[in-house]
């Protein structure tokens, strides 16, 4: 299936979601232990939540996951302690609609980055939908350290 | 040059006295011999720009400001020199209230602040710890006295976040300035997460979570 610039994602597909260190749950050692609620907050005029797109690279999961992982390291400077989560595209839309909150996640690639997909939530900063989404989110967590 | 020469081949009457601040002669010759004061006040008039130039950078060189002394020149700061900042700033905040928090947990916290600032680390785009959260973050744990100490995040504009987690059972406090603080409280109850959402004074904050079995995150 082609995916257009603009369109929405395949609902069983998955994305992919950098997370830096400093957004990371940790415990008072630095051991992480899921992901802040604040790693889904908007910056100062930011209209939508970065994401890659998996199954753009058409590989099993491992490799897509792997050519997501390297894509992101092409376009950002990545911290080596970040680490990468990844959901399925249907839950993340149905949890943000569970909380009334109107939701889309479309392709929308960038150049060095095809994979590059946009998370568009309304959540106005809403802890409530930013702890969902970081819950969902940490039940699939790789760290960086693991892809060389 | 030339002016110069004639003014001093033909002194006028000189009235000696205030011009004397404006001599551009040292402050030897002013005090001792206040003649000179008012000839070297009335000097500059006859001078050439091009003298005037030269008198101006040997009474530079005669009273240099030590470069410590020379107010600093403005210029962007680094994200080293800003993280370096931050971090020194949090520090001498922290020991102002030494007295509340133990060495372990002073030292627990530096490690913390240190590992949100690590250049190798730090996330483009955002902003170091602020001051203000920071003393939020201070104010909330006399308040608050939790034994167990919590894991620190950092917002993209650099507020600090507290969590503590005890199993699937999360609180989140996010310091902002002006004493305010965000919290959320995640349980799973029959596989449902539940959350509760905050937003108060510190002042307010041990009541705000009163009622939410806080013990099982402070101890």
């Amino acid at each position: 299936m082609v995916i257009k610039r603009g369109h929405s994602l395949p609902e069983q597909d998955h994305i992919m979601r950098y997370v830096p260190p400093s957004r990371l749950r940790r415990d008072e050692d630095g051991n992480v232990l899921g992901i802040l609620p604040q790693a889904f907050a908007h910056r100062d005029g930011e209209e939508f939540l970065s994401v890659n797109w998996l199954e753009h690279f058409k590989q099993d999961k491992t490799s897509n996951l792997r050519a997501c992982v390297d894509a992101q390291r092409a376009t950002l400077d990545v911290g080596k302690n970040c680490v990468y989560a990844v959901a399925v595209v249907d839950k993340v839309k149905v949890l943000c609609l569970k909380k009334q909150k109107p939701v889309r996640i479309v392709y929308q690639p960038e150049k060095g980055n095809l994979a590059h997909s946009a998370l568009h939530v309304q959540h106005n900063e809403d802890l409530n939908v930013m702890s969902d989404l970081a819950i969902e989110f940490e039940k699939e967590m790789h760290p960086n350290s693991k892809f060389k | 040059m030339a002016n110069d020469l004639v003014l001093l081949k033909s002194p006028a009457t000189y009235k000696v006295g205030t011009l004397a601040k404006q001599s551009f002669l040292p402050d030897y010759y002013k005090s001792q011999t206040p003649i000179f004061s008012q000839m070297a006040a009335e000097l500059p008039q006859y001078m050439s720009a091009q003298t005037k130039e030269i008198e101006s950078r040997i009474q530079q060189l005669r009273s240099p400001m030590a470069p410590s002394m020379r107010p600093l020149q403005e210029h962007e700061k680094s994200l080293e020199e800003k993280l370096f900042d931050a971090t020194a700033g949090v520090k001498v905040m922290t020991s102002q209230v030494a007295m509340y928090l133990d060495s372990q947990w002073r030292s627990k916290l530096f490690n913390q602040i240190d590992l949100l600032h690590d250049l190798d680390e730090w996330d483009q785009g955002d902003e170091p710890l602020q001051r203000e959260s920071f003393a939020t973050f201070l104010k909330a744990i006399c308040e608050l006295k939790p034994k167990k100490r919590p894991g620190l995040g950092l917002t993209p504009s650099g507020q600090l976040i507290a969590a503590w987690t005890a199993g699937s059972s999360r609180l989140t406090i996010e310091f902002l300035g002006e004493n305010r603080v965000k919290w959320v409280i995640s349980r799973m109850i029959d596989d449902e997460i539940e959350h509760y959402v905050g937003d108060s004074t510190v002042d307010r904050l041990a009541a705000g979570l009163g009622s939410h079995r806080t013990e099982e995150w402070f101890g």
